[in-house]
């Protein structure tokens, strides 16, 4: 091969290829940048000042010291990584029925209701929230240790709430109920792992939170270079331009009789069937199948909230 | 026979660019003059006395060494005079522009596939064609159906109603083309038409200077079959186009009545142009007189796996940042 043809087919190359290659050259600026100013601001400042230090609440009296402490570490280091408060209550009274419902002020005889009210009021009255007091991101869960009555509720806000659906809340609860009243430390880092794996920004097979799934990014482009070879190497010798009057003179036939004559009619009746059976609905409630805002509602103070209870 | 300049004594060739004889060598119009030389050293050129490869049904070729195109005096007179032709309406380098531009577009075809170098190897033959006119007739029977429904109430009612066709008409065909040329293969000859008849003149040996040309090898009998079956099947298609309107259509009695025929021979224009590329030769063939281009290019395998991997290659790296971008600014 000549070195003409040789340099011929460079530049065929690059002709074709060259937008190709200045989108990636674009997004490589874009990214670098962005992964600079990424690394820059990897430690986002605390912005709401108005919340206490403390992380861990065990009026239940479930945890030695040492697991308070221990617990109060891994949660400053999750904090550290994901910018969101997360706060443990433990509990030990009663929260449903009258007698509670008066002792307690609660609004309700409901105890999901109480659960709800108690563990959003903590957070509301601590002022609890990374970026902001009240609704700023963080989640709070609340174990009631009360016999007959026990159960937790997990309260969330900002991101925390925007993220998490039904399921990612229901997900929380199986870690924590997992060691039921066994082994309460290890109910709690398993609160505070979930957490932390629900929120991760990042993990090596495909990010939770990416824009969409690693496999559009294999899988796209495959399809893509498949069809564009087979569209490329489909080919003909040429279409046929010719007509049925091509070679007829005149360019069309003279007509010499034509008819159309009504022989007979038929004509067939059929039953239309109604559907007597009623449409079937489902319940809207309970399973959400979207991200995000499980368990929206709004406070007794009418801060934004999500979460959820279980008893267990 | 060879045309030579009457000013300067070149071989004047016809120029479909100029539509007329022209001499390359003086750049004069219509100066030319026939001569005409003893068909027994039909392979020896009269003008350079070199040996021209002549094979059995060459009419017209040229002289490999003093480049001078010479016409077969007994290969286009006598039984094997052509009674038209239609000449080069266009000349070597619209036909290069034409193939260009066509397959400029065709991503795995071989770098060269286009180049000066090879495309300037294209010659212009004159291939012989027997042309059919036959004035038929033809019948057609069959039943029709039309179909309608409605609903009243809760009873859906469909009605069909039965119909019986009756067509008879007289189609007159005119000059059907069929290749006389073994060498042509049939399927390109037949897809290089339609030609423009209205350009067809009579034949004159002299619009074949410049070109090649052949006679016809095979005779109007043994190819007309072929002009038969197409006439049906456009008679065929014919009556069905006057049949419309219905739901169904089941053909009855179908019937096409040949009552005249006739057959004429004559030369149709075509630019060639073989391209080698791994041991094989791919032809492409050019109407010469309406530029329709058929044939297939060559693939390169290597540029298939190299633009097909490029595409995969950008569009996953493409994808990959557009998914960090967006993950870390949402």
């Amino acid at each position: 091969m000549s070195d003409g043809i040789k340099k011929e087919i460079g530049k065929q190359y690059f002709r074709y290829f060259r937008i190709w290659f200045i989108i990636i050259g674009i997004l490589l600026a874009v990214t670098a940048v962005l992964g600079v100013g990424r690394m820059k601001e990897g430690n986002i400042r605390r912005t709401n000042q108005e919340a206490p230090l403390e992380r861990v609440y065990d009026y239940a009296d479930v945890l030695t010291d040492a697991e308070e402490e221990n617990l109060r570490k891994r949660i400053a280091e999750a904090e550290r990584l994901l910018h969101i408060d997360i706060v443990l209550v433990t509990l030990n009274q009663p929260m449903e029925g009258e007698e509670a419902m008066q002792q307690y002020g609660f609004r309700s005889v409901e105890w999901e209701q109480n659960m709800m009210d108690y563990s959003d009021d903590f957070w509301e009255e601590k002022r609890y929230g990374y970026n902001s007091s009240i609704e700023g991101d963080g989640c709070l869960l609340l174990h009631n240790w009360y016999e007959g009555q026990s159960g937790g509720n997990l309260s969330t806000s900002g991101r925390v709430e925007a993220w998490f659906s039904n399921e990612d809340i229901g997900d929380v609860m199986d870690a924590v109920a997992k060691y039921g009243k066994t082994d309460p430390y290890n109910a709690y880092l398993a609160y505070v792992e979930e957490v932390c794996f629900l929120m991760s920004p990042e993990d090596g097979s495909g990010s939770r939170n990416a824009a969409f799934p690693l496999a559009v990014v294999i899988v796209l482009p495959l399809v893509a270079a498949l069809g564009f070879a087979v569209v490329n190497l489909r080919q003909k010798k040429a279409a046929d331009t010719t007509t049925a009057s091509t070679y007829v003179e005149g360019g069309k036939p003279v007509m010499r009789a034509r008819s159309d004559d009504f022989i007979r009619k038929s004509v067939v009746t059929r039953k239309i069937e109604t559907n007597s059976g009623s449409s079937s609905g489902r319940s809207s409630g309970g399973s959400s199948s979207h991200r995000g805002g499980g368990g929206h509602h709004t406070s007794r103070s009418g801060a934004s909230h999500g979460g959820g209870s279980r008893r267990f | 026979m060879i045309f030579v300049c009457k000013n300067c004594g070149g071989n004047v060739v016809y120029s479909p660019e100029r539509r007329g004889m022209f001499c390359p060598y003086c750049d004069s119009m219509e100066s030319d003059e026939r001569k005409d030389f003893p068909d027994s050293e039909i392979s020896v050129c009269p003008n350079c006395g070199g040996e021209i490869p002549v094979e059995e049904h060459t009419s017209a070729a040229q002289c490999p060494y003093c480049d001078n195109y010479m016409i077969f005096n007994e290969r286009v007179e006598g039984v094997y005079a052509p009674k038209k032709i239609i000449p080069f309406r266009m000349g070597k380098e619209t036909c290069k522009n034409s193939l260009r531009e066509k397959f400029k577009k065709c991503t795995f075809a071989p770098t060269d596939f286009l180049s000066e170098a090879k495309l300037d190897s294209m010659q212009g033959y004159y291939v012989p064609f027997w042309f059919y006119s036959y004035d038929t007739n033809c019948r057609y029977s069959g039943e029709g159906t039309k179909v309608r429904s409605w609903t009243s109430g809760n009873m859906q009612y469909t009605e069909t109603s039965y119909y019986r066709i009756c067509r008879d008409m007289d189609i007159d065909f005119q000059d059907i083309p069929v290749d006389a040329s073994v060498q042509m293969p049939d399927d390109v000859m037949d897809l290089i038409a339609p030609f423009q008849y209205g350009q067809m003149e009579s034949f004159k040996p002299e619009y074949m200077s410049g070109f090649y040309g052949e006679k016809y090898n095979m005779t109007s009998d043994v190819v007309e079959s072929r002009a038969k079956e197409h006439m049906r099947a456009d008679a065929e298609k014919l009556l069905k186009e006057s049949i419309s309107g219905y739901a169904t259509v089941s053909p009855g009695q179908r019937d096409v009545q040949i009552k005249n025929s006739a057959a004429e021979y004559g030369l149709i224009p075509i630019w060639k142009y073989n391209y080698q590329y791994n041991g094989q030769t791919y032809p492409f063939y050019v109407n010469g007189q309406t530029g329709k281009i058929v044939g297939i290019p060559p693939v390169s395998k290597k540029k298939v796996w190299a633009y097909t991997g490029t595409l995969w290659g950008c569009l996953t790296v493409i994808l990959l940042m557009l998914r960090w971008i967006v993950t870390w600014i949402v």
